[in-house]
């Protein structure tokens, strides 16, 4: 090569843009077979028994007052001082609380009335921010990378969001820009391994017809992301609370309830120690309940016509009729009830 | 574009600080607007400002020759480039003084294939006795002699001390000068053999041209330090190419050395002529008192690492 070539090659090469690194595959050992899909696994570890598991996402919603945020938060410090909550066990761990919605002067008085409520000392792991600053945007994946970062800094197992809506500041809860809010929540989950749960609204009017997980406010995508939603209902001016699954992947949850404790400082209208205590309750409306019953009409009354089984647990039940008939299909279909052909091609209802 | 009347009437850089590169634009505005060759001369020559070194009349007029000469029916017939090897030349430059190994004076003085003296002022003698034959003819002298053209021997002889010196052997005899109007002892048409072409950045920090020039794979034969901030890099064109006439000089080191690669790089194109007039080592240059000095020779064009 000449002195000319030469030259010509060395600027040539020194002008050419950097040789890229070959293209790592970011996927690279992330896809499974059955090989692994038969390893032995540990068993769901949950958080608050029957409710929360580790790597979970789950909503808690409400309308206004039903003491949703309240409730989460007695959850929130028996976990973080391994205090049984409402009769299910825990599993102590430290636990991280993201306020948008109280302010801090609201949080500060909360989560010492809860703490004192359990008796709970200020070495309890609980840790909570307030209106923070930058505000967090679940829509920013360099947020939720950095909440993951402060979840894994504190060893925090169990997250509370409040609420879902303020954690989305600019998308529009009923479209689909809640698809990768949802989703990068979702990762949130899997990276920490920490139970991440949203507080949210709800609807504000469902008919009796409907299914219950359409209570939830926002797109179809909100629910589907979600491990467990529990609705948390209270009639007014009652201290106590009922709380329901309206949807769940994992355990079902049956109809539960809470009487809210609380103490005012003397003198003052702040709170000084609050708490719930498990109250027993009659579960009228759950698909377990409705299953239940149904199982006992049939019992009793053999034969009944479709419509006369729904006569029947309508006086009995709290349910829509829409939810009773689908418990009674999904019946049949499982074995427990069973078919039999009646005059003019009615269908009638026996136990298997 | 710019208004050509607007740009024409604009003052002039000072000389030695761009006003020659002005110069050319201005009477390029001239020959657009139509003026007069004439008018336009003695209007650039009113304006030409003072500045650190002197425009003669030549200048101004081989400018306006130009200018009146490339506007064909009132547009400009540009000729063409060669495509450059790079897009990015600084990001090329840049990489290849990052690859250098040497940084400084002291270790290019080192590395020199011929001993280098320790005192700048007998450069000259060396310089003219490894760059030139016994029998060449070579100018020696300021930017305003013509015809100090002399044999290789008798400059040595004489302990020549001169600022500049043209990079290639001359005829001695007068040959047409480039703009075709008169005749000229040291122009382009006067070289006989070529030898040497220069090269010069104008807009590299001193150790940024040791490090290129000590990374680049070029026949070096000298880096002559200007007493300014330049080198003067003197380098060997028959290892570059066959060139025995100004036309294989254009085609091969105008057009392809110059043009595709080094213009790229940032290095000054007015170089690109063989009766280029370099620095001659061994001067004492008053302007900032140091010596223009031999910093890398060899007597064979060869890279320098």
């Amino acid at each position: 090569m000449s002195y000319m070539q030469a030259f010509e090659q060395q600027v040539f090469e020194a002008g050419a843009p950097p040789e890229q690194e070959p293209m790592s595959d970011p996927w690279e050992g992330q896809i499974f077979s059955l090989r692994d899909a038969f390893k032995p696994r540990d068993p769901l570890l949950f958080i608050i028994n029957g409710l929360w598991p580790a790597g979970s996402l789950s909503i808690v919603y409400g309308a206004p007052g039903t003491l949703k945020s309240m409730i989460l938060g007695h959850a929130a410090v028996c976990v973080a001082a391994g205090v049984s909550f409402l009769g299910r066990e825990v599993r102590q761990s430290p636990v991280l609380w993201i306020d948008l919605d109280n302010g801090k002067r609201r949080s500060h008085e909360r989560f010492e009335a809860l703490a004192r409520g359990i008796g709970a000392d200020e070495g309890v792991p609980f840790y909570y921010m307030s209106m923070p600053t930058p505000w967090l945007n679940a829509g920013n994946p360099s947020d939720i990378k950095l909440l993951a970062e402060r979840i894994r800094e504190r060893g925090a197992k169990l997250v509370i969001i409040d609420n879902l809506g303020l954690v989305s500041p600019g998308a529009d809860e009923n479209s689909d820009q809640m698809i990768q809010i949802m989703a990068n929540l979702r990762l949130l989950a899997e990276e920490t391994g920490a139970a991440i749960i949203l507080i949210h609204h709800q609807r504000k009017s469902s008919g009796n017809n409907t299914r219950a997980g359409e209570a939830l406010r926002g797109h179809s995508s909100i629910e589907g992301a979600l491990d467990l939603a529990l609705l948390v209902e209270r009639e007014e001016g009652s201290p106590a609370v009922q709380i329901r699954s309206t949807k769940t992947r994992d355990v079902d949850v049956p109809l539960f309830a809470a009487e809210f404790l609380y103490e005012h400082r003397p003198g003052t209208d702040e709170l000084w120690a609050v708490g719930f205590q498990k109250v027993e309750i009659q579960d009228d409306s759950s698909p377990a309940a409705i299953e239940k019953a149904l199982l006992g009409i049939v019992e009793d009354h053999p034969r009944l016509t479709q419509k006369e089984v729904l006569n029947f647990a309508k006086s009995e039940l709290q349910g829509g009729v829409n939810l009773i008939r689908n418990v009674l299909k999904k019946m049949v279909k499982n074995k427990q009830l069973k078919t039999e052909a009646g005059l003019r091609g009615a269908i009638l209802y026996v136990v298997n | 574009m710019a208004d050509p009347a607007i740009a024409y009437a604009g003052p002039l850089l000072p000389p030695g600080s761009g006003y020659h590169t002005d110069l050319m634009r201005k009477a390029n505005f001239a020959a657009i607007l139509g003026m007069e060759p004439g008018e336009a001369f003695t209007d650039l020559r009113q304006r030409t400002p003072q500045g650190t070194r002197r425009v003669s009349d030549r200048e101004i007029r081989d400018a306006l020759r130009k200018a009146y000469s490339d506007l064909g029916g009132g547009t400009f017939v540009p000729r063409s480039r060669p495509k450059p090897v790079i897009r990015d030349g600084k990001q090329a430059l840049r990489q290849i003084i990052e690859e250098a190994v040497i940084h400084d004076e002291v270790d290019l003085w080192e590395a020199s294939p011929i001993r280098l003296m320790d005192e700048p002022k007998y450069d000259a003698e060396l310089f003219l006795d490894v760059m030139f034959r016994p029998e060449d003819l070579v100018f020696v002298g300021t930017t305003y002699d013509t015809d100090t053209i002399r044999g290789r021997d008798a400059w040595i002889e004489s302990g020549c001390d001169a600022p500049h010196i043209v990079v290639n052997p001359l005829s001695g005899g007068l040959a047409p000068n480039k703009a075709g109007d008169g005749q000229t002892h040291r122009g382009d048409n006067n070289v006989v053999a070529f030898r040497h072409c220069l090269v010069e950045f104008d807009n590299l920090s001193h150790e940024d041209q040791i490090r290129f020039w000590s990374a680049v794979h070029l026949p070096i034969k000298a880096l002559v330090c200007t007493g300014g901030k330049s080198i003067h890099a003197w380098i060997d064109v028959p290892k570059l190419a066959s060139v025995t006439t100004l036309e294989e000089w254009d085609a091969h080191i105008r057009r392809v050395f110059y043009d595709r690669t080094l213009r790229p790089l940032g290095a000054d194109g007015a170089c690109s002529n063989p009766s280029r007039l370099s620095r001659l080592p061994g001067h004492h240059r008053e302007k900032t008192g140091k010596y223009q000095k031999i910093l890398w020779l060899s007597p064979e064009g060869r890279p320098i690492t």
